[in-house]
This record gives C-alpha cells, sequence and structure tokens, in this order.
C-alpha cells in the first residue's frame, strides 16, 4: 500500500518557501515591536508597497531602457527591483514619523495612540497604491513574471526522483533556484539584522533608546535620527522582502500585504518580541503546520474520507474546505497567547512592552 | 578662583505651560562638590534636566565651562567636547541592556577601543560587584546595583562635571553612606566638579563644599554648606523634616 497518498516533498518546498517569506516579512515589524512599542498594523502596507514597487521599477525600465531588448538582465531583474522597493518602502516609513508619529510622540501619547495611527497610515498606504496602480495591477509590459537574476543558477531541484515507490508513491521536490534563493536571502538578512541588533554600536544604540529616550539622549545618542534609521531599514527590509515575494507569485494585489498580517504577527509574538532567532523557528513552525493543516483538510474531503463519512453517518454536510488552512496562523496565536505570551525566546519585559 | 565648570544664569523652565522653575542661578566651581536640597516637588530635577537639556527652558542661560549650551539638545550638549555625566533619578540604566553595554554607553561619544578597556577595568576595580555580573542585564540589579551601575556609566567618559540626581534614592543606608563617601573621594582624587541632590539632606551638606536650598522653583538660601548647616531657619524648615521626607520619592 502506498503510505503517503499526498506529494510529502511538495508539500515540504512549499512549507520552506512560505517559511521563508514570512521570516523576511516579519523582520522589520520585529523591529518596531522592540524599539518603538507598539504594534504596527501599517506593517502589512509596507509588505504591498514593496510589491507595487518592485512591479513599477519594471514597468519604469520597461520604458527608459527598450534597448535592453532580452529584457534578462535589466529590465526584469530581482536585484534591481529589490533594492528599489527597499528605499522606496523605507522613504515610505520615515515618512509616516516624519507626519505622524514624531508628532506624536512629541504630545508622550500612548502606544495605543500609536498603535490607531498605524491602521490609519496603513490603509491610507494601501488606498493610495491602488489608486494609482490599480487593484490588481496587470501582467502589460514585462507584467509579473519570474525577474530574472544578473547571473545563472543551476541548482533548481525539480526533478520527480521517486517514482511508484512501494511506500512513498510518486514524489518529487518543487522548489526553483529561484525560490531557493529567496529562502537563503531570507535567513541570511535575519542573521545579520540579528548581529547589528545584539553587537554593534548602532544596534545597541537602538536598543537603549528603545528603554528610555531621555537617557539614550543624555548619553549623546540622537534618538530621533536612531528612530528614523529605524524606520528605514524595517520598512525597507519590508519592501525588500514583498518584492520577492512578488517575484514568486503569478500575480498579486492591494490586498495581499493585509492578508499576509496575521501570520507576519503570529511569527513575531510566537517567535518572542525582540527575538529574531525566535522568528525564524516561529516561521518554520507557522509554515510547515499550515501546510500539514492544508493535507489534512485536503484528505478529509477526498471521497471516502471524513467528510464524506460524516455525511453518510450522520446524515448532514460539514465542509472541511483547504482553504482553512490559512486560519492555522489564528489558532496558534490563539495557543500561544494563552499558554506562553512570551513566545519562544522572548522576554517577559519585551512582551509588556507590547499593547 | 577655580574656574566655573557649569552655570545657570537665571532660568525659568517647566512643562508646557507649567512654569516649575522660577528664575535661578547657579553655578558649579571645579574642585567642589555642590549640594541641591529642597522639599519633594521643589523642582530639584526639573532644574537639572533643564540644564541638561532634558526640560525645555523658557528664558535663562546654561554654560557649560565656556560653551553656550542653552537650548541645545542633551545629547549636543553631550557632544560639546565637555565630558559630562548625569545620572537621573529614575530611569537611570538601560533595563535590557547588559551591565557591559550599559558601562558602553557612557563612552558612545567616543571609539569602543583601547581607552574604552582601560576605563571598563577602572569601573570594575571601583564596582567590584558589577564586574562579576558584566553580562547580566541590568534589569537583574538590585536597588543599590543600578545606582552603582548608573554612576559607573557617568563615570565612563572621564567627566569633569558630574550630576547626580539622588543617587542614593532608594537604597539601603549603609550603601548609602558608601555611595556619599565614594563621591567624596572622586571629587577630592579626581578633581571632578559635582552638583549633587540629595535627600539625606543634613548628611549631603556635611561632605559639600556649597549648598543651594530650593523652595516652589526659586533659590530659598545658598553659601557654603558649613553656613547653611548652621543656619537656625534652615534647619529647623529643611532639615529637621529630613526623616518624614526620606521615605518619599
Ligand atoms: N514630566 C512632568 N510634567 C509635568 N509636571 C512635572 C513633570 N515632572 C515634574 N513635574 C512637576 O514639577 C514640579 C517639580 O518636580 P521635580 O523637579 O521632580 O521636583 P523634585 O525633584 O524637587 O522632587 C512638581 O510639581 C512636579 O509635579
Ligand atoms: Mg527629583
Amino acid at each position: 500500500m502506498v503510505l503517503f497518498s499526498f506529494d510529502i516533498f511538495s508539500h515540504t518546498g512549499l512549507a520552506l518557501i512560505y517559511a521563508g517569506t514570512l521570516i523576511i516579512l516579519t523582520i522589520g515589524l520585529n523591529m518596531v515591536y522592540s524599539v518603538l512599542k507598539f504594534s504596527n498594523f501599517a506593517h502589512a502596507e509596507f509588505v504591498t508597497a514593496g510589491m507595487f514597487m518592485s512591479w513599477w521599477v519594471l514597468q519604469i525600465l520597461t520604458f527608459a531602457i527598450p534597448w535592453d531588448t532580452t529584457g534578462e538582465h535589466l529590465i526584469n531583474n530581482l536585484f534591481i527591483q529589490a533594492t528599489f522597493a527597499f528605499v522606496m518602502v523605507g522613504i515610505i516609513g520615515v515618512l509616516g514619523e516624519v507626519l505622524v508619529y514624531g508628532r506624536l510622540r512629541s504630545f508622550d501619547a500612548s502606544s495605543r495612540s500609536f498603535t490607531v495611527a498605524s491602521i490609519g497610515i496603513g490603509l491610507i498606504i494601501r488606498n493610495f497604491l491602488a489608486m494609482i496602480f490599480g487593484n490588481f495591477p496587470q501582467h502589460g509590459l514585462g507584467g509579473t513574471s519570474t525577474p530574472s537574476l544578473p547571473f545563472n543558477l543551476n541548482f533548481d531541484i525539480k526533478l520527480q526522483f521517486i517514482r511508484r515507490h512501494p511506500i512513498f508513491g510518486s514524489q518529487g521536490i518543487f522548489i526553483t533556484s529561484f525560490q531557493l534563493l529567496i529562502i537563503i536571502i531570507s535567513i541570511l538578512t535575519v542573521v545579520v539584522i540579528d548581529y547589528v541588533f545584539k553587537k554593534t554600536k548602532f544596534g545597541i544604540a537602538m536598543r537603549a533608546t528603545s528603554d528610555s529616550f531621555e537617557l539614550a539622549d543624555v548619553c549623546g545618542i540622537n534618538t530621533k535620527r536612531i528612530i528614523l534609521y529605524t524606520w528605514f531599514l524595517a520598512a525597507g527590509i519590508t519592501g525588500m522582502g514583498a518584492s520577492f515575494v512578488r517575484a514568486t507569485q503569478a500575480r498579486f494585489s492591494s490586498l495581499d500585504g493585509f492578508f499576509l498580517l496575521l501570520p507576519i504577527f503570529t511569527v513575531v509574538i510566537l517567535g518572542g518580541v525582540g527575538s529574531f532567532r525566535g522568528g525564524i523557528v516561529a516561521a518554520f513552525i507557522i509554515a510547515f503546520s499550515r501546510e500539514i493543516a492544508l493535507i489534512v483538510l485536503t484528505e478529509i474531503q477526498k471521497p471516502n474520507g471524513l467528510e464524506d463519512t460524516i455525511e453518510q453517518t450522520l446524515g448532514f454536510t460539514v465542509t472541511f474546505a483547504p482553504a482553512y488552512a490559512d486560519a492555522i496562523a489564528f489558532v496558534v496565536l490563539i495557543i500561544v497567547l494563552l499558554v506562553r505570551p512570551q513566545g519562544i525566546y522572548g522576554s517577559v519585559e519585551a512582551t509588556r512592552a507590547r499593547v | 578662583m577655580s574656574q566655573t565648570v557649569l552655570r545657570g544664569v537665571n532660568i525659568v523652565s517647566g512643562y508646557g505651560k507649567l512654569q516649575v522653575i522660577n528664575g535661578i542661578d547657579i553655578h558649579v566651581n571645579e574642585n567642589e562638590l555642590v549640594t541641591i536640597i529642597g522639599p519633594n516637588g521643589s523642582g530639584k530635577s526639573t532644574l537639572i534636566k533643564t540644564m541638561i537639556g532634558l526640560v525645555k527652558m523658557f528664558s535663562g542661560q546654561v554654560f557649560l565651562r565656556d560653551h553656550d549650551v542653552s537650548h541645545l539638545q542633551p545629547h549636543e550638549i553631550i557632544r560639546t567636547g565637555i565630558p559630562l555625566g548625569y545620572v537621573p533619578q529614575l530611569a537611570n540604566v538601560f533595563p535590557s541592556l547588559t551591565v557591559e553595554e550599559n558601562m558602553k554607553m557612557g563612552f558612545y561619544t567616543k571609539k569602543w577601543d583601547a581607552d574604552y578597556s582601560k576605563n571598563i577595568d577602572k569601573m570594575v576595580a571601583l564596582f567590584p560587584i558589577l564586574g562579576e555580573r558584566m553580562d547580566q542585564k541590568a534589569s537583574l540589579l538590585s536597588g543599590g546595583e543600578r545606582q552603582m551601575l548608573a554612576l559607573a556609566r557617568a563615570l565612563m567618559p572621564e567627566p569633569d562635571m558630574l550630576i547626580l540626581d539622588e543617587p542614593t534614592a532608594a537604597i539601603q543606608p549603609n550603601i548609602a553612606e558608601e555611595m556619599l563617601q565614594l563621591i567624596v573621594t572622586l571629587k577630592k582624587e579626581l578633581g571632578i566638579a559635582i552638583l549633587l541632590v540629595e535627600q539625606r539632606a543634613r548628611r549631603s551638606l556635611e561632605l559639600s563644599d556649597r549648598g543651594y536650598v530650593l523652595v516652589t522653583g526659586e533659590v530659598a538660601a545658598t553659601g557654603p554648606a558649613s553656613e547653611l548647616l548652621a543656619e537656625d531657619k534652615i534647619r529647623k524648615l529643611y532639615l529637621g523634616v529630613r526623616d518624614r521626607n526620606e521615605n518619599n520619592t
């Protein structure tokens, strides 16, 4: 008998890609959480903005350098898109501080005020983007096709390496070199940021600022500038991550960031606020739980699965759609908040600080 | 006559529209320990915070040696080149930083090189108890250890001027006495000018060169510490109530 009726390797691949996505998109939220001590709901729209910005630069380049006829190395280049998204979304983050958060801070507003303001800022960013670019940017010129890299990578793992195995059935991993690269960049980014935060003068200054603005100031730290850098980095990294995510998707919309908000928050809380390494572990937990939920729900829906059994024995229909797997982040979030609110690696103080 | 390190001229300041300091002149000379005493809420902390740039000054001037530092931000004052150490009354350590990182913050405006390690060694020699806990978070320290760490951080840049806001608050009496003795030693041996705010009014005046008595944002009396201690009115009003004040913050 074939033990696995589902493609275990391909599901593993999907979970890895999802985890990579969550890892890179979580860093910025975690930074703002730990330095500025509030839940930044506008983070979701940093993701959306990153997608739109990376798509926008593609459109610009298509017009600007029409002689690049192959379109391979400049027009649709992942690194150009990522850099552009980093800078543009970084600027959006800085603008939020200059126009809104900085003013709130000057009247000693509570962290709840900041959170509420961030919801408003998020709505403004999302609708602004939708107004300019439309809700569903079209394929158009260059469209949302997979960007290329400035070099060729040949480590695709696509081959169908198990066929009609007595236990595994037919299996294969489907991760492209492109997706692998994204997972690697995500993890590298976290490691670098973790190092900066823990060991460098800039990182210690960020943590000192988060402990006390006044004390940091009398130590010679320009706290306003540290806060601006924090926003630029947090928003920029998120924008960069979003450009990667867009590159792996067939299409994207102005709601994509919003749909990722819940899993992103769950990763931060599960990993522990302020712990970047905790974020890595948490991202894998969330990604694999989601994939497992997806498999289980699919199994239940198969002919003669649990869904049919319930219908036949109890006489009413219960639907278990595989799409419910997306709710797994909710379930994990509730469990974490009940059982271990400080997360895997988080400290109790950091958790108290959040809203 | 020795040189003035810190001088405030006709300082008027407060919070928002609330005026707390109503025109104060104050100065601290080289090699001098100056104590500010006064009842709770008289504006001692506010006066100090105004001079260091943490509270907005409505009018007046502040000089750090020859530099006019009026209306500068704290980090700008720290960067004038005259090393200055300040220990606030509340929240005087970075709780989520380790003991060593807290000391590093005292050296933030300089390169973390050989001088830095030398000064760390000095602090460890001065406060051996901190040396044993260099990698622990400051949030795990006791009240007395926190005050020591705060003082160590302020001493890291080898300051010419040290401003201490109630460094003995909320610590055991015997440790408080040790702390005051240490402050006197710092003045005598390193020649640091020190401005001290103290609840233990009598004891600190005994150790000081000069004193200011602050009442409702004004200087009610000032002069050599021995004269203030001898003056009848001050003894009755501000030194007699010492015991009642000591338990409050
Ligand atoms: N952040 C603040 N905002 C508004 N008023 C303040 C603030 N801090 C202190 N005050 C007020 O200023 C006055 C002086 O306070 P403070 O300088 O702390 O006194 P002291 O240090 O002598 O006990 C008090 O009336 C106090 O209520
Ligand atoms: Mg005070």
